[in-house]
């Protein structure tokens, strides 16, 4: 959570489906009234979103659940937002997920990056992701995925 | 007072839950039967954090491993809007050059601890919580929070002091058995209390946590977890110390 770094969204058309950006934190302030207003089916893309907490989680489930999960699609979902999904199964419930990002570090120099996976042919237990990666910044190290794939694809249902 | 400890201690360590089987899970359905001090970990009576525990419930004093060291950052905050500032302090400074996924959670967790203390500490008469969580507050003198952070060799200890002292062992342990039964889902409709999702997310990320209150004063809630090396989900602690009605 970065001090002013307020939630805000923007909507685009994708071949003719309604994507909301959604950007900032999400937190006791936020409230999704406009987007509620927008109709349904949404594909809610989080790349933007930079922090959750307790209040902001409660906030989007209370939304979920008055949208209607089954019109609900989750694309481009940051690690901040993975860790709510597997903390909170409610953060999703029956929304479609399309893609996480995944994070690496480089086991020689540090660097992080993050991996953008498709995750709609996943199910349960039945996934596969990348363990290393070659790192671009120092052309020498490995990067190695930044936590335990079970525990981090534990949302998949 | 050798005989003092001497009758004190078959008492002090039937208190004590020790397992190497427990989860989470587990131990929030022991804190809600009542049982304030839960260590897993597979060295039994071994474990230094036990010893600590033990040589407590026997009325001597003694610092946690983790929490024998003072504060490198201490900050009061007042107002809710300092606080992503004095988080971002406290990162900037002990944690700059942790990985973001460490970040990330040392960020929640100090949002977590810091928001609860501020929304949740300070009560009506009637015990209902004087400040809401909807709306911003500004909390008097006498009762700003005090965000702490010490920086050890491979983890980081973070603990918030209140000036409510109102927390209750009963309290924590409704809340956490409620998040792992239904998942968080009943929390959400509460809208404007709701403790227990923080609570939880705190509990979830930590591998010690500490709790400390003197009824009506005030309350300490002090976390340490790894930012060096994998976490072991299997080793954690839980301890409550105080609070009228709470241990016994
Ligand atoms: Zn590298």
């Amino acid at each position: 959570m970065l001090p002013n770094d307020k939630f805000k969204f923007e909507q685009m058309l994708r071949e003719q489906k309604k994507v909301i950006m959604l950007s900032g934190m999400i937190d006791e302030d936020t409230t999704f009234d406009e987007i509620m207003k927008l109709g349904s089916p949404l594909i809610f893309n989080f790349k933007g979103i930079t922090a959750i907490n307790s209040c902001g989680v409660r906030n989007w489930v209370n939304f979920l659940k008055a949208f209607g999960e089954n019109n609900a699609a989750f694309e481009e979902c940051p690690p901040t937002v993975v860790k709510q999904m597997n903390m909170i199964p409610s953060f999703t419930a029956g929304a479609k997920i399309a893609s996480v990002y995944v994070p690496y570090v480089c086991d020689n120099c540090d660097a992080e990056t993050m991996a953008l996976i498709d995750v709609s042919k996943f199910s349960k237990g039945k996934f596969s992701v990348k363990e290393t990666i070659p790192c671009e910044a120092c052309k020498e190290g490995e990067m190695e995925l930044d936590g335990h794939p079970a525990q981090y694809f534990s949302f998949i249902k | 007072m050798g005989a003092l400890i001497k009758k004190l201690r078959p008492q002090a360590s039937s208190e004590i839950v020790i397992s190497s089987t427990l989860d989470r899970r587990k131990a929030a359905e022991l804190i809600s039967q009542g049982k304030a001090h839960i260590h897993a970990t597979a060295l039994g009576q071994n474990d230094a954090c036990v010893r600590v525990t033990r040589s407590r419930l026997d009325i001597q004093t003694a610092p946690y491993p983790w929490g024998a060291s003072k504060p490198q950052v201490s900050i009061r905050i007042r107002e809710s809007s300092q606080r992503c500032a004095a988080i971002q302090n406290i990162l900037e400074t002990l944690f700059s050059a942790e990985r973001s996924s460490i970040k990330e959670n040392l960020r929640l967790i100090m949002e977590e601890m810091s928001s609860n203390a501020m929304y949740h500490s300070i009560r009506e008469e009637s015990g209902k919580d004087l400040y809401r969580r909807t709306q911003g507050v500004s909390l008097k003198e006498a009762e700003a929070i005090e965000l702490n952070c010490h920086r050890t060799a491979d983890g980081a200890y973070l603990s918030v002091s209140d000036h409510g002292g109102t927390l209750r062992l009963t309290d924590i342990g409704k809340c956490l058995e409620r998040c792992y039964k239904t998942k968080g889902t009943d929390q959400m409709e509460a809208k404007e209390s709701g403790a227990g999702l923080g609570f939880f997310m705190i509990f979830e990320n930590v591998t010690h946590m500490e709790i400390s209150v003197v009824t009506q004063v005030s309350t300490t809630i002090s976390v340490w977890l790894p930012v060096s090396g994998a976490s072991d989900p299997t080793y954690f602690s839980f301890n409550f110390w105080g609070g009228k009605n709470a241990t016994k």
